[in-house]
């Protein structure tokens, strides 16, 4: 019995999500250092660079790590999309964190500003780039078709278009390219970055995610396609608005028309999704709290907030709304998802590659028994206390406040990494592991 | 011994969408009584029909089919689950979490003894247990559209070599 297209023997070594999986929390590490020691400054302007760098420690270091190792694990085993070779996997990452590392070299005065931008945004479009070549060319192959797919294909070429636009902005940046104002190009950037790739990718998880961990029933597929089209139509609208600009230069409120025309993808990203999903899992069949499913619950309402606050970010000239809309996005909405996600997807990995072929012939480990809820309680109640004071730090630009947020990204990157590594510490005993001769082949015991 | 051999080496699982064949103002009885001819007493047929079919529930009950129905979703349609009079009762692993569904599976596989089988009612098409099922052991899925997925897992009979 085969689903055509796919196939989970082909699925990716352990190491290759893994390796994604534990930098993430370094990159919120390094984000704690920064506000721990740059305090309020860090959270006033959003050009400021080491605001800048600050967002990408979010965007690139925090998320876009972990759901690059979550595209490689997901797309052969639900999408049937063998990544070959998966080796190269390990150039996205050191590609990555390279870029990662370079841009904070020049932030923190290292290395001089502009060549620290300058590749520290090299690493990070080269690492996009070959990821998008890599799992680009097989998605494009498998002939799976469904709405996750769908969804992923979504956010491959959300992050492309995110990558191009960053791109230019980042060339202007450092004097190559003259955009002028640079306001219409973040816009349609954030749009494809926020609804486009995380709100594309967020959307294709949750529908495996939440009815296969969580037995919340299936959103309807009318429902998911609905999401999709109003995604696709906010990514590629804002980006028309863009061309619009430039061929008219005169044309008045350029922000707003490029702000405005990704209302449909903030309306299905972050209105109708959280609003099916909410109701999807309040009809579970299976009452049971898990902790994760904390973090999937205050995404998912903190998700209804992000419209006012992107409406306020795009038509008001306070620099906070802005800031605070990241802040929201970053490490509210998709980091509680992607801690969630972690919290239920590391156990189960580990137990499938390690512990599931011994089933039948020595007593295996539950998930569960693999990662108790306490951990992630422990993860769950630091990373919605940073998110408060992060947001009340943006707010009233208090500096003790962006401090105390700063170690509070740092105590959750720590207990993190803690959950990671006490998780991937299991084994089973070597004498258990070498009665098998190979999964699944040697017979059952009588 | 005719059944268990026949059951084995051909399909005892089967779906059927009932709706498309309606739709086309076609009456499905001749379609659903070949399928379940196909499969034998020893088999299960998952039927999706748009309303409740009683007068086919009624008509195979009495030779011996036990049905349970359940309605898809919010909407009219509903999936019936055919059991043959020398079927098992599945055992019912829909309310598990992932991955518990394909845990028990492989313990109960793992137990089973030369010619035994054993049917399941698993939450959703199990991707996964190909790729830790002893090769040894006969695999079969039936889904409904909901994905609520039976799995029927069969060691064949020790047989000389």
């Amino acid at each position: 019995m085969r689903t055509p297209g796919l196939d989970p023997a082909q699925g990716p070594p352990l190491a290759v999500p893994f390796t994604f999986f534990l930098t993430a929390p370094l990159a919120v590490a390094a984000a704690g250092g920064l506000l721990l020691t740059g305090g309020s400054a860090v959270i006033l302007a959003p050009a400021a660079p080491a605001t800048l760098l600050l967002a990408h420690l979010g965007t690139m270091g925090f998320l876009g790590m972990t759901m690059f190792g979550a595209i490689f694990q997901m797309a052969p085993v639900v999408a049937g999309a063998v990544v070959r070779p998966v080796r190269l996997a390990y150039a996205v990452h050191a590609l990555l964190a390279a870029g990662l590392a370079a841009l904070g070299l020049g932030v923190t005065g290292v290395v001089p500003l502009l060549r620290g931008v300058h590749l520290g945004f090299l690493g990070i479009e080269g690492a996009a780039l070959l990821f998008l070549i890599l799992t680009g060319i097989a998605m494009a192959r498998t002939p799976a078709r469904n709405d996750t797919v769908t969804g992923m294909r979504l956010a491959l070429g959300s992050l492309a278009l995110a990558m191009l636009l960053g791109g230019a902005m980042e060339l202007a940046y450092v004097g190559i390219l003259p955009l002028g104002d640079k306001g219409p190009w973040l816009r349609a950037h954030l749009a494809a970055a926020f609804l486009g790739w995380i709100g594309g990718l967020i959307g294709a998880v949750a529908w495996q995610v939440l009815p296969m961990f969580y037995l919340a029933p299936p959103l309807p597929a009318h429902r998911r396609q609905a999401i999709l089209l109003l995604t696709v139509v906010g990514v590629a609208g804002p980006v028309a608005a863009l061309a619009a600009t430039a061929t008219s230069p005169g044309l008045l409120g350029a922000r707003w028309h490029v702000a405005a025309a990704a209302a449909p993808a903030a309306f299905a990203v972050w209105g109708l999704h959280p609003l099916w999903l909410r109701r999807s899992l309040a009809e579970r069949k299976r009452a049971r709290v898990d902790a994760s499913l904390l973090f999937w619950r205050t995404a998912l309402v903190l998700a209804l907030l992000l419209p006012v606050v992107a409406a306020w970010a795009a038509f008001a000239s306070d620099p906070r709304a802005a800031i605070l809309l990241a802040v929201l996005v970053i490490w509210g909405w998709a980091g509680l998802t992607v801690h969630g996600m972690l919290a239920r997807i590391v156990p189960f990995l580990v137990w499938f590659h390690r512990f599931s072929f011994l089933i039948g012939r020595t007593p295996v480990p539950s998930v569960r028994g693999l990662l108790p809820d306490g951990p992630v309680r422990a993860v769950y109640a630091a990373h919605l206390a940073t998110l408060v004071a992060l947001a009340a730090a943006v707010l009233t630009r208090h500096d003790g406040l962006a401090r105390i947020a700063g170690g509070g990204l740092a105590l959750t990157a720590i207990l993190v990494l803690r959950m990671i590594l006490v998780v991937l510490a299991r084994r089973p005993a070597p004498a258990e592991e070498a009665a098998v001769v190979s999964p699944a082949a040697a017979p059952a015991s009588p | 011994m005719e059944e268990r051999e026949r059951t084995e080496t051909g399909a005892s699982l089967a779906t059927l969408d009932a709706r498309p064949i309606l739709a086309g103002g076609v009456d499905p009885l001749e379609t659903i009584l070949r399928t379940i001819e196909r499969i034998g007493i020893g088999g299960a047929l998952l039927l999706t029909a748009p309303f409740r079919p009683e007068p086919l529930e009624e008509l195979l009950g009495e030779r011996g089919w036990r049905a349970t129905v359940r309605r898809l979703g919010d909407g009219k349609d509903h999936v019936v689950e055919f059991l043959g009079p020398a079927c098992p009762d599945p055992i019912d692993l829909t309310m598990l979490e992932a991955p518990e569904p394909l845990a028990r599976v492989l313990e109960r596989a793992a137990a089973l003894a030369d010619g035994d089988a054993a049917l399941f009612r698993l939450p959703r098409c199990p991707a996964l247990l190909p790729a830790r099922l002893d090769p040894a052991l006969r695999l079969e899925t039936a889904a409904a559209p909901d994905g609520v997925t039976l799995a029927r897992v069969a060691r064949p009979p020790d047989r000389p070599r």
